[in-house]
């Protein structure tokens, strides 16, 4: 092998890496094409790369361990999750995502259990076996459907519903929850502290936050207008 | 006390489930055991579960604990004289020796795996755990620097002398 200037195998490894800018690119392009022993080395590289990789993605055809299994498996699917992508990396200073979940406040797991958001008042706190929930607020959104932000001694969420679909309880669908980790059980923590949730419900309302009355009008009119 | 935005659960086991093809591989490189790896991994799990992992770069975090746990380890075992490639100017840590044992596959695959395996036990951690990041995790070099926190340039000089030296070990006839 040819001694290649160590300036030279970083420009060449971080190409490999797709780490040079494009007129670094451009530059080395150009290289490789005058002096053949570099593109010898790129190729060797990637030679050791790949089986580096092969190396590695050995494990792909062993099965889980039954402990890991079990402790992933508690989750819905285990493998190509429904979870978008997009949802692990939001949270710039004003940007809201929708996050669906299957599971909110951690005594929910079926959508059938939020029938208790049909009818719970804001500034009404219903106790369970983790402590409480409480709905902050009812919104509307732009899009029309209509909103609660609710709280839990562990979270803070928000979910919508469509105006269009009638089931009880059937279609409150979790558009964005927080752990509210620094907050000690039991102590208050000002509703809308959180930058994710005020993120989302400046971006999202439509008007303002509903009045009692208006709210009291929805839960009676099973939330149709 | 700032307030700290982390995974709610039952994202985080979604989260956990999605990554853990990519985290196994990870752990391999590392390890160079099937076994060791899924023990690393499941330990990673553990107590990512229970620390939670924060809502930016997620995936960073989850490496880095994978890492560090993977440190812990091989100060723990026991290290056999053997040799370890040394680069002038740079030290050289000693490697805590962890065979390799592939998956059973025909006869060269097997032989290309040991391979593999063997050089890679003779890289420094210091190379075998940069490579592994952003070979095996694709992580950019701004991610491994965050993860390791070194400055970028560190970690650009860092992966090259670590792919050089693997490629050396891998094709020494050259």
């Amino acid at each position: 092998m040819e001694d290649l200037a160590e300036k030279d195998i970083e420009l060449l490894s971080a190409y490999l890496d797709g780490e040079l800018d494009a007129a670094q690119t451009k530059a080395l392009k150009e290289r490789m094409l005058a002096e053949p022993h570099l593109r010898r080395e790129l190729e060797a590289m990637q030679s050791a790369d790949e089986m580096l990789s092969a190396f590695a993605g050995q494990i792909d055809d062993r099965p889980l361990p039954e402990a890991l299994d079990r402790i992933i498996g508690e989750s819905e699917g285990t493998q190509g999750g429904h979870v978008q992508q997009q949802a692990y990396g939001f949270f710039a200073a004003a940007a809201a995502v929708f996050l669906l979940v299957g599971g909110f406040f951690i005594t929910q797991e079926q959508p059938e259990d939020f029938a208790w958001l049909d009818d719970l008042p804001s500034g009404k706190r219903l106790e369970t076996e983790n402590g409480y929930v409480e709905v902050i607020a009812t919104f509307r959104q732009v899009d029309g459907s209509i909103c609660r932000e609710v709280i839990s001694p562990t979270n803070q969420a928000v979910l919508c519903r469509s105006e269009s679909e009638v089931r009880e309880g059937a279609d409150w669908q979790i558009m964005l929850d927080v752990a509210r980790s620094d907050v000690p059980a039991g102590s208050f923590q000002p509703a809308g502290a959180n930058q994710a949730i005020d993120a989302y419900v400046s971006e999202h309302i439509d008007g303002a936050v509903l009045s009692a009355e208006e709210e009291r009008q929805l839960i009676e009119n099973n939330w149709h207008d | 006390m700032s307030e700290r935005v982390l995974l709610g659960d039952e994202v985080l086991r979604q989260f956990l489930a999605d990554e853990l093809p990519s985290i196994r591989r990870y752990a391999l490189s590392l390890t160079g055991s099937m076994d060791d790896a899924d023990d690393i991994v499941q330990s990673t799990v553990e107590k990512v579960l229970i620390s939670g992992l924060p809502v930016e770069a997620p995936k960073a975090w989850l490496v880095r604990v994978c890492r560090n746990l993977w440190i812990d380890e091989i100060r723990k075992r026991k290290v056999r004289d053997h040799d370890v490639y040394s680069e002038e100017g740079e030290a050289v840590s000693q490697v805590a020796n962890i065979d390799p044992k592939p998956v059973e596959t025909n006869a060269e695959e097997s032989e290309r795996f040991s391979a593999i395996g063997h050089a890679l036990d003779r890289l420094t951690d210091e190379h075998r755990e940069i490579l592994s990041m952003v070979v095996v995790e694709g992580m950019s070099y701004a991610q491994v620097a965050e993860a390791l926190e070194l400055p970028v340039g560190t970690v650009m000089s860092r992966v090259a002398r670590a792919r050089t030296n693997l490629r050396r070990m891998l094709a020494p006839t050259e």
